[in-house]
C-alpha cells in the first residue's frame, strides 16, 4: 500500500474555522448569577471527555470529507504486458537436456514454462505450440491455473515431428494484434530449425515488428542443434533478446531474466487506482458524536 | 427613580405595623410609665403626684403607686451587603432584607423609638442618623433596595468595627444577611444586644439538579461551568449543613439570637412569631 493522500485537502480549511470560531466567536451561554456555587472548588466540574469526543468527531468528520485514500495497483495493469509462449513440440524435444540428465527438454520446459506462468499475475497469458504446423494450445488469458495445466499436459510430437517455428511467431502477431496490452511479449522456445510451415522468415519480422512484439528466443540444448543465427535475428529485430539453454538450470535462469526485465517495465507503467478510505474515520466520527451527545445528554445540557 | 417594589413593601409594612400591631416595648426599669409594678412606702424625694391616697388612708403610712419606666430603645439595623444577595427563586433577598427594614424600622416609629440603618460590606454604604421620623424609615427602604450588590464583599473585621466604635449608644442591633460565612460577632454582642436576622433562599441551601448551568459568581464575577447533577446536589448539600451548623453553633456560644426567613415566607409573620417567642 502507498502512501495516503486526501483527494480533497483544501476541506481541511474547515477545521480552521472551527478552531477560530472556538477561539473568537463562541456562542455565549446564558450566564445565571447563583451565590456559592462557584465558592466551592469541588463543585466545578469540567467534562474533559466531553470536549475530547466533540473535537475528535469534528476531526473525524473533516478527514472522511477531506476523502482520504490510497493507491493500490490496480487491475488494468493486466493489459501492459501480453505474454505469449511459444513451445516447441516437435519430436526433437524428446530428447534429454544436457549431458547428464535424463529428463527431456520438453518436460523441462515444461515444467519452468507453467511455473513462469504462474508468476506472471498481471499478465496476459496465451501458448502456441508448434510442431509440422502451430496451433494455439491456449489463447490470451487471465486464467493462469489453466494455462500452466494445459502446458502440463501436453505431449512431445503432438504437432508432429518437424518444426513450423515462422508459422507460430505469425500466429502469435496475429492473436497478439488485437490485444490492448502496452506491452507484447513472445517466448520464442527452440530446439531446432525451421523445417515446416507456409510462412516465410520475411513475413514473420515483418508481422512481429509492425506489431511491436518484443520476441524472447530461446535456443534449448546444445549450440549447433537449433538455429542460432535465426534466434538472434528475431530478438535483435524485434528488440527482444536471445538466450541459450543448455541445463534445466540454465533455462530457469534464461526465464527468470525474461520475468525480471518484464517487471520492471510493468512497475514503470503499472497503472494504480484509489482506495476510498473516508468510511473508517466517518464511523469513527459518528462514534465520537454519539458519545458526545450522550454526555451531554447525561450532563443536562441539550 | 424609586425601585420596583418600594411602594408595595412600603404599603405592606404599613398595614402590618400600623394595622395589627399594639403595644409598646416594655421595660422592667420603674419609673415614668403606664404599665404598674407595685404600692410600696413612700421615700423622701419622690415625686409626691404618685402617693396612692386611698391606700395611705387604709395603712395608715404614706404609700405611693410606682410603674414600671418605658424605655426607649435605640433599634439600629446593620444591612450587610453582599453579592449574594443578588439572587432569589420567589422574590430577591435583598427585596426581603428591604421589607425586614421596613417592618422593623416602623414597629421603632410607631413605638416612639429610635430608628437607624447602616449598609456595609465591605465599607459603609450608607447611614442614616437614629431617628423616630417616618420619612427616614422610608428612606432607608429606598437605600437599601438601591444598595449596589454585584461585586460587593463583606468584610467582617470592618462591621465589627463599625459596630463597636460608630454605633455608640448600646443598642438593639439587628444584623440582616444571608450568614453563609462564619461571621465575627462576639465583641459586638457584648455592647449591643444582637439579634441576627437570616435572610435565605431554599435553593442555596438545596439546589435542584438542574443539568449544566453557566454561573457566575455574583461576588467574584467569576464565571464558570457547573453541572448541577445529583450527585452534586448531594455533596453540595452536606457541606452546606456542616457549615450551618458550626455557624449556629457560634452564634449560639455568643448568646445570639437567630431568625432566619427564606425569600418564600412573609417576613412580618416569621418576624413577629418568632420576636415574640423571644
Amino acid at each position: 500500500m502507498d502512501s495516503m493522500s486526501f483527494e480533497y485537502p483544501l476541506v481541511w480549511v474547515i477545521l480552521l474555522l472551527f478552531i477560530a470560531c472556538s477561539l473568537w466567536c463562541q456562542s455565549k451561554p446564558r450566564t445565571l448569577y447563583i451565590p456559592h456555587l462557584l465558592a466551592m472548588p469541588l463543585h466545578v466540574k469540567r467534562s474533559k471527555l466531553s470536549f475530547i469526543t466533540k473535537w475528535l468527531s469534528i476531526v473525524m468528520f473533516i478527514l472522511a470529507l477531506s476523502s482520504p485514500i490510497t493507491h493500490v495497483p490496480g487491475h488494468t495493469s493486466k493489459l501492459s504486458h501480453a505474454v505469449m509462449l511459444l513451445m516447441d513440440v516437435s519430436e526433437s524435444m524428446s530428447r534429454g537436456l544436457g549431458v547428464m540428465n535424463a529428463r527431456s527438454k520438453f518436460d523441462t520446459s515444461k515444467e519452468i514454462a507453467a511455473s513462469f506462468i504462474k508468476q506472471r499475475e498481471n499478465d496476459n497469458v496465451g501458448v502456441i505450440v508448434f510442431g509440422e504446423f502451430a496451433y494455439v494450445a491456449t489463447p490470451l488469458t487471465f486464467d493462469h491455473d489453466s494455462a500452466a495445466t494445459i502446458i502440463q499436459n501436453l505431449n512431445e510430437g503432438i504437432a508432429g515431428k518437424r518444426t513450423a517455428m515462422y508459422d507460430a511467431l505469425f500466429l502469435a502477431t496475429r492473436l497478439l494484434q488485437k490485444n490492448s496490452a502496452k506491452e507484447k511479449v513472445a517466448i520464442l522456445l527452440t530446439d531446432g530449425f525451421n523445417t515446416a510451415g507456409q510462412i516465410s522468415l520475411e513475413a514473420a519480422l515483418r508481422a512481429v515488428e509492425s506489431e511491436k512484439i518484443k520476441v524472447y528466443a530461446i535456443g534449448i540444448g546444445r549450440s549447433g542443434e537449433y538455429d542460432e543465427a535465426i534466434l538472434q535475428l528475431i530478438a535483435h529485430k524485434s528488440g527482444g533478446a536471445f538466450f541459450k539453454a543448455n541445463s534445466e538450470q540454465m533455462l530457469v535462469d534464461v526465464y527468470q531474466k525474461i520475468d525480471l526485465m518484464e517487471k520492471s517495465l510493468q512497475r514503470a507503467q503499472s497503472p494504480t487506482h484509489a482506495k476510498y478510505l473516508y468510511m473508517y474515520p466517518l464511523f469513527v466520527g459518528l462514534l465520537a458524536l454519539f458519545g458526545y451527545v450522550g454526555l451531554r445528554l447525561k450532563e443536562g445540557s441539550l | 427613580m424609586t425601585p420596583l417594589g418600594y411602594n408595595l413593601i412600603v404599603q405592606r409594612a404599613r398595614k402590618h405595623i400600623f394595622g395589627e400591631m399594639v403595644g409598646s416595648n416594655a421595660s422592667k426599669k420603674e419609673g415614668d410609665g403606664y404599665d404598674f409594678a407595685q404600692i410600696r412606702p413612700y421615700m423622701y424625694g419622690e415625686n409626691v403626684k404618685r402617693i396612692d391616697w386611698k391606700q395611705s388612708a387604709k395603712n395608715g403610712e404614706i404609700q405611693v403607686r410606682s410603674f414600671f419606666e418605658e424605655k426607649e430603645i435605640h433599634l439600629h439595623v446593620l444591612g450587610l451587603i453582599d453579592g449574594n444577595l443578588h439572587f432569589g427563586i420567589e422574590r430577591s433577598k435583598l427585596e426581603v432584607m428591604s421589607e425586614i427594614v421596613a417592618l422593623l424600622g416602623l414597629s421603632a416609629i410607631k413605638n416612639s423609638d429610635f430608628f437607624a440603618l447602616s449598609l456595609l460590606s465591605d465599607a459603609l454604604l450608607y447611614q442614616s442618623h437614629a431617628s423616630k421620623k417616618e420619612a427616614m424609615v422610608h428612606e432607608a427602604i429606598l437605600k437599601t433596595l438601591q444598595a449596589p450588590l454585584l461585586g460587593q464583599k463583606i468584610n467582617w473585621h470592618f462591621v465589627q468595627e463599625f459596630a463597636l466604635y460608630h454605633i455608640k449608644k448600646p443598642s438593639l442591633l439587628f444584623i440582616i444577611g444571608d450568614f453563609f460565612e462564619m461571621p465575627k460577632l462576639g465583641a459586638m454582642a457584648r455592647k449591643h444586644e444582637v439579634i441576627v436576622i437570616r435572610v435565605r433562599d431554599h435553593f442555596e441551601e438545596k439546589p435542584w439538579s438542574l443539568g449544566a448551568l453557566h454561573v457566575k459568581d455574583p461576588i467574584t464575577l467569576k464565571e464558570d461551568k457547573v453541572v448541577l447533577d445529583d450527585a452534586f446536589v448531594k455533596r453540595y448539600t452536606a457541606k452546606r449543613k456542616e457549615h450551618d451548623i458550626a455557624i449556629e453553633s457560634y452564634l449560639k456560644k455568643e448568646g445570639i439570637k437567630t431568625i432566619t426567613i427564606y425569600t418564600n415566607e412573609d417576613p412580618f409573620v416569621k418576624l413577629f412569631t418568632t420576636l415574640g417567642a423571644m
